[in-house]
């Protein structure tokens, strides 16, 4: 494994002072992450007990906040909204995790060979991330415009086409749009990700396979993938992660349409706590979408072989 | 150096073609968009170099200029967007922002992840848990109480509210980049300086934090990319035009009539060149930091 | 100096924006050209802000504000930020006895970045809003009526229709116009003629008919809507099209009236949905996206605020600029709706005491009135950036036609403006809005038959009712 083992820490010589190593770790270990978990506690722990609170009461700046229960839960359940805003939203999630894990690990194989033209490239497919996502929006919002888009421009002029393709303006096309545009901007970090992790496998297993007669496929599921598994886990995870809060690309391509076929459900949330006033229903959803997101990540921490990510070795 | 056969090489440099006309052909796109004229990218059937090219979208973001098409063409309007020229002074916003995150995640971050990393505490656990179950909460949950706690330190529209935030939200993400990265270095050296005398800090400062460098480099840039490119919070909370940083910029302008594909372009070109910069001599340390660390 | 040395010196930024005025004018130049280098001049300016020297008044050094200035916080959507800021050093200069702090939100944005700042309290004095918010934003207590605060008499009369609608609740008046515009039908006669058409659409079925025509000879989709479910635009352009067949959503108790299929509202929406369904009608999500679609030629009509037919025209930016042209709304009825945004004072203001509350009723009535018997801030929209105005005297202002004149047919908007007319608007009609869209959306895409749809956004609109009172 190349995880360093955490090894038993050795009696110590006597030191100066005389003090055992580090006497009260406890003390020296609060103080290292005192600012740290200050910090995020104080931006963590009140606005999620607010949005608790919030999401059991009926609110509104225009009405008189009163103790509601479950009420809002169960409004937005059963809102028709909801439903269809989680099921994009999980189709998408789905959809950019496959494409975005696959095509990075495409793209770590390819930048792991060396090649004419490798030192350039890999520093370039690091630029995607660069982009605010809002930009990256504006970006392929152009690219992808039905009436003056640069994909249909290029598309026409080379003779590919005879008549722009309406990549906005049909459902099923504009959520594909999405989609890719989504996964341009998630590529980069996967890649790096899974680059780093196809590095650290041991080139003689690969050589010991093929002298044995393994094929490709053979090779990778029996090498590449164990040996990966972690790093993988973690960029699916975080994949999924972005995929259940992308808000900032598909609104700025398509707002949410042709109808509901990109609408996801973070604009839903937003919509309803801020544009509906109505801030109940906007905590609930908060609170949900929170929940979902810890099952899941729950779900996928478990495919981890035990304690690789920070606790000691069994 | 394997083998290679010829199918297996066509096929390697055919997707690295493909990887790179994916990766970058928006942004070739988005320059020629930049310096050629809105009349050229608007024509159909398209014939978008007719016009030739300008550097009017630039001129004009940079010195306030009026492009030579409003001028020349006769056109009677000042109808051209002013926000847009706010841009290059978001970008200096946003790249101070980024870099003072940068720093308080390196700082705090490591410190916290050297503690999970390396010393035995009960707790240790938790507080692990709660700084990553931390960036569970949607962001739309936090925008009013946020809004709450900023106004409530007198900070609205002043950048330091949104170093606060984005320490916030880049912390947990640091702290497990670094604590994977520290549990990486061998104990050896840091045990000899312990039996040195050496404090906790003083390991932590002169020892892992040089042996960590890629990784501390790694984790700083992914705290410095999330804090330039971030939105939300921005928007909400220090949009005092001085203050103002360049993904709110952008928005503003991305849905305002007085702007031209080109000049939006333009803007956008400006905007992501100095991270661009940034980014690619550092890909190295990025690689290697994230990594399990080859051959180590 | 001739006219080209005034240029390079304007926008090298060697000349004051005084001197660009007082030069202009010796040349006889047209106002237009002269806002034109006056903006370019001004943003020249270090900082890029607008506050050259020339702000000051007849030569003099910088007015100097007296310390016991009273402060106000004036809020604003990003449009042409340093036009305003201009404005506002003006009228510092001027009233001397008060000063403007001005924070600036982008306009996707702007309803909720408000409702943030009253709910904690922000300090807020004057603001910009709208028709659609102000039911919510007045019922919760944020903003006062202007009525009280100025005497609004002297204006009441010379605002015109539909703009003194949307700023009026509950029967009182709440601000003056910053700007008022109408929805308007756009067309391109030059592309229509080239597929056989050559006139203007009198009603929705014609418009139908001659899209489909037009397909035949050729032209793929005639007809573009904007319309998106995050934007209230787009519900404001469906209703101006049901007002022109002569109905509205709402009657007077606020019930909807929609649901019917004999009903302008459900007629027009199939109409809609059937323009998608049957291919001569495409949508796009952004008007600004709208206009540059209509430059290429690809679509003839469509309908969207009328300060964007300005943008279509602009020779600046539109390879097809001066082929656009209004025409009255296609309906039985023609009308079509009007709307305004105004200042508004808030609560806020009032409870910092008199002082305070003068200054606002000051400032709000330098800015949409015409404290010196000249409207000239709304002018000065009005002439620099084709912004339609609230105002009526300045529908006869020659400058203002003038101007107007270069990118819209002054008699024909005139006659349009004449029926247009304020929406039914109350608490809750906005949130229902944004129910209400993603209705329409799911309709126009064909995910839902109009008749569902409608249902759905009855029964919203019902149970709104009984939740707010109507």
């Amino acid at each position: 494994m190349p995880l360093a083992q955490d090894q038993t820490i050795p009696t110590a010589a006597p030191r100066r002072g005389g003090a055992r190593r580090w006497a009260g770790q406890a003390s020296t270990a609060w103080l290292l992450i005192a600012p740290a978990v200050a910090l995020v506690g104080l931006f963590t722990v009140y606005p999620l007990g607010n949005a608790l609170w919030t999401s059991f009461q009926s609110s509104s700046p225009l009405l008189r906040a009163t103790f509601v229960g479950l009420q809002n839960y169960q409004e937005v359940a059963e809102s028709g909204y909801f439903l269809k805003a989680f099921q994009v939203t999980a189709g998408f999630t789905l959809v950019t995790v496959i494409l975005t894990t696959v095509m990075a690990l495409g793209a770590a194989s390819l930048l792991r060979e060396t090649f004419r033209g490798r030192r350039l490239l890999r520093p370039l497919t690091l630029l995607p991330w660069a982009v605010p996502l809002v930009v990256t929006g504006v970006m392929w919002r152009w690219i992808f415009n039905p009436q003056w888009g640069a994909l249909n421009a290029v598309l026409y002029s080379t003779g590919v086409i005879d008549k722009y393709i309406p990549w906005l303006s049909d459902p099923n096309l504009a959520f594909i749009s999405v989609a890719i545009a989504h996964t341009w901007s998630q590529l980069p970090l996967a890649t790096i990700f899974l680059l780093g992790a196809l590095q650290a496998v041991p080139r003689e297993e690969y050589e010991a396979a093929s002298i044995e007669g393994a094929g490709v496929l053979e090779r990778f599921r029996f090498i590449t993938l164990p040996n990966i598994r972690t790093v993988l886990v973690i960029v699916v995870l975080f994949e999924v992660l972005m995929g259940l809060t992308a808000y900032d690309i598909t609104y700025s391509m398509t707002a949410g349409g042709p109808g509901t076929a990109t609408s996801l459900v973070s604009y839903f949330t937003w919509s309803e706590a801020f544009k509906q006033l109505n801030f109940g229903h906007g905590a609930a959803l908060a609170v949900i979408i929170a929940a979902v997101a810890l099952v899941l990540i729950t779900a996928i921490l478990r495919a981890l072989p035990r304690g690789a990510l920070s606790e000691d070795q069994a | 150096m394997t083998r290679r056969s010829p199918v297996a090489r066509v096929m390697l440099y055919l997707g690295a073609a493909l990887l790179g006309l994916f990766t970058l052909g928006p942004f070739v796109l988005s320059l020629i968009a930049s310096v050629t004229p809105e009349t050229g990218l608007l024509s159909f059937p398209p014939d978008w170099f007719r016009y030739g090219f300008t550097l009017d979208n630039y001129r004009y973001i940079f010195t306030g200029e009026i492009p030579q098409s409003f001028i020349v063409r006769g056109d009677i309007r000042s109808m051209i967007s002013e926000e847009i020229l706010q841009v290059p002074n978001a970008i200096g916003n946003s790249f101070r922002i980024a870099f003072v995150v940068m720093l308080v995640n390196v700082a705090f971050g490591s410190m916290a992840a050297y503690a999970i990393a390396r010393l035995r505490w009960r707790g240790r656990n938790a507080v692990f848990n709660f700084l990553l179950g931390s960036r569970l909460i949607p962001a739309v949950a936090l925008a009013l109480p946020y809004y709450g706690i900023v106004q409530g330190l007198k900070l609205l529209n002043n950048p330091l509210a949104l170093v606060l935030i984005y320490a916030v939200l880049t912390l947990p993400l640091t702290v497990l980049l670094l604590t994977a990265t520290f549990l990486r270095i061998p104990k050896a050296i840091e045990e000899s300086a312990q039996l040195d005398g050496l404090g906790a800090f003083q390991v932590l400062r002169r020892i892992t934090l040089p042996l960590a460098a890629p990784g501390v480099v790694g984790a700083a840039l992914f705290a410095f990319m999330l804090s330039y490119t971030e939105f939300l919070f921005a928007l909400l909370l220090a949009t005092g035009r001085e203050s103002r940083t360049l993904p709110v910029s952008l928005g503003i302008v991305s849905v305002n009539p007085d702007v031209s594909v080109g000049l939006m372009h333009a803007a956008v070109i400006i905007g992501i060149l100095p991270v661009l910069i940034l980014a690619v001599p550092i890909w190295r340390f990025m690689v290697q930091g994230l990594s399990e660390g080859a051959g180590q | 100096m001739d006219e080209r040395e005034l240029y390079q010196e304007a926008l090298a930024g060697r000349l004051s924006r005084r001197e660009v005025l007082r030069r202009g004018l010796a040349l006889g130049m047209a106002y237009p050209t002269i806002a034109i280098l006056l903006a370019a001049c001004g943003a020249q300016a270090p900082g890029g802000s607008a506050a050259a020297p020339g702000a000051s008044q007849a030569g003099a050094p910088p007015a100097s504000v007296k310390p016991n200035a009273t402060q106000l916080d004036f809020v604003v959507w990003s449009y042409s930020v340093e036009t305003i800021q201009a404005n506002i050093k003006e009228w510092e200069a001027q009233d001397q006895a008060a000063t403007v702090t001005l924070s600036d939100y982008p306009w996707n944005a702007y309803h909720e970045t408000m409702v943030q700042r009253f709910t904690s309290n922000t300090p807020t004095d004057v603001l910009y809003n709208g028709g659609d918010w102000l039911p919510e934003f007045a019922k919760a207590g944020w903003v006062v009526p202007i009525e009280d605060k100025l005497d609004f008499a002297k204006y009441r009369d010379q605002i015109v229709g539909y703009a003194l609608a949307d700023m009026t609740y509950n029967g009182k008046a709440y601000g003056l116009p910053y700007y008022a515009d109408i929805v308007s039908f756009i067309w391109n006669p030059t592309v229509a003629k080239k597929y056989g058409v050559d006139r203007a659409p009198d009603t929705w079925e014609d418009l139908a008919g001659m899209a489909t025509s037009m397909q035949g000879k050729g032209l793929d989709k005639p007809v573009i809507w904007e319309f998106a479910q995050t934007l209230p635009t787009s519900l404001e352009t469906f209703t101006a099209m049901v007002m022109s067949r002569g109905g509205e959503l709402f009657d007077e108790a606020y019930d909807p009236i929609f649901e019917d299929p004999s009903s302008p509202g459900f007629q027009h929406l199939e109409f809609m949905a059937d323009s998608v369904k049957k291919g001569y009608a495409v949508i796009s999500p952004h008007e600004t996206d709208v206009a540059k679609a209509m430059n290429t030629g690809q679509n003839a009509f469509t309908v969207l605020y009328n300060y964007n037919l300005a943008a279509l025209n602009n020779k600046g930016t539109s390879p097809l600029a001066g082929q656009f042209e209004l025409a009255m709304m296609p309906g039985k009825t023609h009308e079509t709706l009007g709307f305004a945004k105004f200042y508004n004072m808030t609560q806020m203001a009032v409870d910092r005491g008199d002082d305070a509350t003068k200054a606002a009723a000051r400032f709000i009535e330098s800015f949409g009135g015409a404290p010196t018997g000249e409207y000239t801030v709304a002018k000065r929209w009005a002439v620099e950036k084709g912004l339609g105005f609230g105002q009526l005297p300045l529908f006869d202002d020659a400058d203002v036609q003038k101007s107007f004149a270069t990118w819209v047919d002054v008699a024909k908007l005139k006659e349009q403006e004449k029926i247009a007319r304020a929406k039914r608007q109350t608490v809750w009609t906005g949130i229902w809005g944004e129910k209400m869209r993603v209705q329409l959306g799911k309709a126009l895409a064909g995910e839902v038959s109009v008749a569902d749809a409608l249902k759905g956004a009855a029964d919203e609109a019902r149970a709104l009712k009984t939740q707010y009172g109507a």
